[in-house]
């Protein structure tokens, strides 16, 4: 055998193996989305309707609608932290 | 197991790499190496991507450029305006003080290395009705059940024109009026689901991209991109009147602390994989057409008129009957899943139509976009067009939209009743 083909049967060798570290490209791209949708939530998080309670909420809360009558959650110019969200 | 597969893997990689390096060393010592001879015999051969196939039409070769500028200063009369490169329907203002609605920030950071800009905002859930604006208008309660968000007033009489001038929105502000909508989450026992949060991404690359012209000479150019055209709307997903499978990305996932992330075709997959009680949520996601056909607003099906993006001789962009590209979005939406649910018996209100399929199959999604003009200028101009990474209803400009009142992270109240 030429060496060559042992140089490239080698190095083949080597691309598959070291293939067998890399992350599959789906994977990756759930990691990629969990991340941005973890970032989002963050940010979300520190809007300052949230994290100040101050007037930069807006709206009504939703009024009764043919159909399904959802109660309003109790909220008037602010909104809800979730539990775990750090109090100001 | 791992370890001793990885000290396999160390030794193999020596092993090769030995055996590469010694059968180079003899041509190198002879000063005759050719790295290329590799290679030689193998032919190069043409990779083809997944998805590729051959666009058969031809190219208009409009150009257009975002300006994302408007003003909003017209009246608010509705019908059909036309500008040099599509038609829309006439801008509705809105009628209230945008810049009450708004609130100082910091700049955003960039999107870099990302090529496409990004806006991004959370919205609560909305209301629960059997209607469906767009594929039955006018139609109250003909619908399967909806769970609807943005527009509060939104129902099955919404026009471009009513929900323009009407609502509140838990999508931010009313400076958001438009309304998105998808079936309803039923648990099985009589309840509807409602979600916990949803959040809404629209990205694209900015007007200043050489893949957002035809004519710029990128022979990879994606299309002509422009706004999002007043009075848009369009359904997407699984098309529920032929039951053909969605063209666009739809996937079920889970989030939380024991979750097993992933991309899963349907609800019960899904589930599997977001245990109960654990502060889990299975989120369902849906990414909206970005091509459109420039010159109508709807179509018969509320398809067609819209299109996705794919693979044409190995470039990435719109179709030939869709070269405009809007800024396309991508909707998740999150429910809990508490200790005293039955995720087994969870699908979604479509799913009745096809009972032969795993729950979740019919998953599909409405937008009827609204809105306010000045507001969009701003997050395209800047988020978009600037390559900026906003979140939070950050319009890019040091300002950000003021948060729905009614938002909170757990859906209030979660359950209710399915309307007999």
């Amino acid at each position: 055998m030429r060496p060559t083909r042992f140089a490239a049967i080698g190095l083949i060798t080597v691309a598959m193996l070291a293939g067998c570290n890399s992350p599959d490209p789906a994977s990756n791209e759930i990691a990629k989305e969990s991340a941005e949708s973890n970032a989002v939530i963050e940010a979300a998080k520190n809007h300052p309707a949230l994290s100040q309670h101050s007037s930069s909420a807006t709206g009504k809360p939703l009024p009764p609608l043919p159909g399904v009558n959802i109660p309003a959650p109790e909220t008037s110019n602010t909104s809800q932290p979730e539990h775990h969200h750090p109090e100001q | 197991m791992s370890d001793g597969f990885s000290a396999f893997k160390a030794m193999a990689v020596g092993v090769g790499l030995l055996l590469a390096v010694t059968s180079v060393a003899p041509d190198l010592t002879n000063g005759r190496f050719d790295p290329l001879s590799l290679s030689k015999g193998k032919g190069k051969g043409k990779s083809t991507l997944p998805g590729d196939s051959t666009d058969t039409g031809s190219t208009s070769g409009t150009t257009t450029t975002d300006s994302g500028g408007l003003t909003g200063t017209s009246g608010g009369t509705t019908g059909t305006t036309s500008n040099s490169f599509y038609s829309e329907e006439t801008m509705v203002p809105s009628n209230f003080d945008i810049y009450s609605e708004l609130i100082s920030v910091p700049l955003p950071a960039s999107a870099a290395p990302d090529v496409v800009g990004a806006f991004r905002f959370v919205c609560s859930a909305g209301q629960v009705l059997p209607d469906d604006p767009i594929v039955y208008p006018g139609q109250p309660g003909k619908s399967h059940l909806h769970q609807f968000y943005g527009n509060t007033s939104a129902d099955g009489n919404s026009t471009y024109s009513s929900l323009r001038s009407n609502g509140s929105s838990t999508c931010m502000s009313p400076l958001n009026r438009s309304a998105y909508w998808m079936p309803a989450m039923l648990d099985g026992k009589g309840n509807v689901v409602r979600p916990d949060h949803v959040t809404i991404y629209y990205k694209r690359r900015p007007a200043s991209d050489p893949k957002c012209s035809l004519t710029s000479g990128d022979p990879a150019a994606e299309g002509n991109c422009v706004p999002l055209p007043n009075g848009l709307r369009f359904v997407f997903g699984y098309d529920m009147v032929t039951g053909t499978p969605p063209t666009g990305q739809t996937y079920f996932n889970c989030a939380g602390p024991t979750a097993v992330a992933g991309h899963y075709p349907d609800l019960p997959t899904a589930l599997a994989n977001c245990p109960a009680g654990e502060g889990n949520r299975v989120g369902a996601v849906i990414k909206a057409p970005a091509c459109w056909d420039g010159k109508n607003l709807d179509s018969p099906n509320h398809r067609d008129h819209v299109a996705y993006a794919a693979y044409y001789n190995g470039v990435y962009k719109c179709p030939s009957t869709h070269t405009y590209v809007i800024p396309g979005f991508t909707l998740q939406a999150w429910w809990g899943v508490a200790a005293e649910d039955n995720p087994k018996l969870w699908s979604l209100s479509s799913d009745a139509m096809r009972p032969d399929l795993p729950a979740g199959s019919t998953f599909h999604a409405d937008w009827f976009g609204a809105w306010d003009n000045i507001i969009m200028g701003m997050w395209m101009d800047n988020c978009i067009n600037k390559l900026l990474n906003c979140s939070a209803g950050d319009l890019g400009n040091g300002k950000m939209m003021k948060q729905f009142a009614g938002f909170s992270w757990t859906a209030n109240p979660r359950l209710v009743p399915v309307p007999q």
